[in-house]
C-alpha cells in the first residue's frame, strides 16, 4: 500500500469518526503495517494549509479530529442556531474543578472545600458524563470516588489530564489581573 | 449602607470571599467583627428577598461569631507563647483552598469557552448492525450509566404478585372432595398424576393427610404392584 493511499484512508477515518481518532483505532483498522497517525496528521494539515481550507485536524483527548477553525465560529453558530456553550453553572464548574484537580475524590471532600452540599451537582456532572465513578474509598462508609472522563478532556480542549494548568499558575494569573 | 448584589453566591465561603474582594481585605488578617456584621446583614437581606437561607450559611454565621467571641477573650498564659493559635486560622485555610478552586473553575470555564469555538465533524449516524458485538455496546458505558440503568430496571420491574408470601388456607374436607373428583371412570387414580396437580408444599401436605383420611375411612384403597412402582388409589365405592 502506498503512503499516499494510507494518508487518504486516515483522512477518511477522521472524516467519518464521531470521536477523536486514536492510534489504537488506526492500528485496528490497518491490522498490520499501520501508519503513525501523528505523522499523517502533520502531512494532512500541511496540505490543508496550502490548499487553504476552513478546517484542520486538531489533537484532543489523546486523539485527532477534524474541526473548523475558530474564525468561522460565528457563521457556524448562525447555522446551528445555538450558543454551543457548555452550559455549566458556577456550582458545577467549581465542583468540576475540584474533581479534576483532586481526583479520585469523594463527595465529602468536595463539600468540605465548597462549604455546601454537592450531591445534586455531582449527579449533574455524572449525567453529562464529565465525571465518572472511579471506585470506593477505603475509609468508613466506603464512599464513592469520582474522577474526570475523556469527555471532560474533549469539552475543555485538553489532551491529557496532566495538561490542566497548575493551581499555582492559575493563582498567579488571577493575582496579576486583580 | 452596604449594597450586596444578589448575584447568587455559591455558598458561605463564596460570600465571605466577596466581602474580602470588595473591601480589599487581607485574607490573612480578616477583621472578624466587621465581616461578621456584613455577613449577618447579608443573610438578613437574603431573608427579606425571600431567598431561603440554607443551613450552610447559618453554620458559617455561627462559626464567625464563635471566632469573634474567642478573639474577644483575653488569651490566658504567656502572650509570647506562639502556640496560641489564631482562631481565624482554620477559616482562612478553608477560604484559601476554596478561592483556589473558584479560580480554577473560572479558568476551566475559559478553556471550555475556547474549545467551543472549534466545531468538530460530528457523525451522529449509528450503525450498530455493522458492529453487533458486545465490545461495541460496552465500550462507552460508565459505571454511573450502568447503575442508573439498573435503577431504572429495578423501578420498572413488574410486581409479581405470586411472589407475595401469603398462607393459603387449604381445607382438608375440600381437599378430600377434590381428590375424589380426580378419579377416572374406572375409579383409579395414579399417585404421580395426583401429585402433578399440586403447586406448593402446604397443598401437598394437606393432600397427603386427606389421602390418609380417605384410606382410614375406607373410601379409597392404595396399591403398589411392585417395589418403587406406581402407586395407585382405587375408589372403593366404585367397586361396590
Amino acid at each position: 500500500m502506498q503512503g499516499k493511499e494510507k494518508q487518504l484512508i486516515i483522512e477518511s477515518l477522521l472524516f467519518a469518526t464521531p470521536k477523536p481518532l486514536t492510534q489504537k483505532q488506526v492500528n485496528l483498522v490497518f491490522e498490520s503495517d499501520s501508519p503513525k497517525i501523528s505523522d499523517t496528521v502533520e502531512q494532512l494539515n500541511k496540505k490543508y494549509k496550502i490548499e487553504e481550507h476552513s478546517f484542520y485536524i486538531r489533537k484532543i483527548a489523546d486523539g485527532y479530529q477534524i474541526a473548523t477553525k475558530p474564525e468561522y465560529e460565528i457563521w457556524i453558530r448562525r447555522l446551528l442556531k445555538k450558543s454551543g456553550q457548555l452550559m455549566l453553572s458556577r456550582a458545577s464548574m467549581e465542583t468540576m474543578a475540584i474533581v479534576a484537580y483532586k481526583q479520585p475524590i469523594g463527595r465529602y471532600e468536595v463539600e468540605s472545600i465548597r462549604g455546601v452540599d454537592c450531591t445534586g451537582v455531582l449527579k449533574t456532572l455524572l449525567t453529562h458524563n464529565l465525571i465518572r465513578i472511579r471506585g470506593r474509598d477505603k475509609g468508613p462508609g466506603r464512599p464513592l470516588l469520582y474522577g474526570t472522563t475523556k469527555k471532560f478532556l474533549e469539552k475543555f480542549g485538553l489532551n491529557t489530564i496532566s495538561e490542566i494548568p497548575k493551581l499555582r499558575e492559575i493563582a498567579e494569573l488571577s493575582s496579576a489581573t486583580e | 449602607m452596604y449594597k450586596v448584589s444578589l448575584e447568587s453566591f455559591e455558598g458561605p465561603l463564596d460570600l465571605l470571599l466577596y466581602f474580602i474582594r470588595r473591601d480589599k481585605i487581607n485574607i490573612y488578617d480578616i477583621p472578624i467583627a466587621k465581616i461578621t456584621k456584613d455577613y449577618v446583614k447579608a443573610l438578613d437581606m437574603m431573608k427579606e428577598f425571600n431567598v431561603t437561607v440554607v443551613g450552610e450559611f447559618i453554620v458559617m454565621a455561627a462559626t464567625l461569631m464563635r471566632i469573634k467571641a474567642k478573639m474577644l477573650l483575653p488569651s490566658h498564659g504567656n502572650d509570647e507563647d506562639s502556640n496560641v493559635e489564631d482562631p481565624r486560622t482554620v477559616l482562612v485555610q478553608q477560604l484559601l483552598e476554596y478561592k483556589q478552586f473558584k479560580e480554577a473553575a473560572e479558568h476551566l470555564t475559559e478553556l471550555a469557552k475556547n474549545q467551543n469555538r472549534y466545531f468538530p465533524r460530528k457523525n451522529a449516524m449509528d450503525f450498530p448492525e455493522a458492529h453487533a458485538d458486545l465490545e461495541f455496546y460496552l465500550k462507552d458505558v460508565s459505571l454511573f450509566e450502568m447503575a442508573r440503568c439498573f435503577k431504572i430496571a429495578m423501578d420498572n420491574m413488574p410486581v409479581i404478585s405470586t411472589y407475595e408470601l401469603r398462607r393459603e388456607q387449604i381445607n382438608l374436607e375440600e381437599k378430600k372432595a377434590k381428590i375424589l373428583g380426580c378419579f377416572d371412570g374406572d375409579g383409579v387414580l395414579r399417585f404421580s398424576a395426583l401429585m402433578s396437580r399440586f403447586n406448593h408444599k402446604l397443598e401437598i401436605i394437606v393432600s397427603f393427610l386427606a389421602i390418609l383420611e380417605l384410606i382410614q375411612q375406607g373410601t379409597i384403597t392404595v396399591a403398589q404392584n411392585e417395589i418403587f412402582g406406581e402407586i395407585e388409589f382405587h375408589y372403593l365405592e366404585n367397586l361396590a
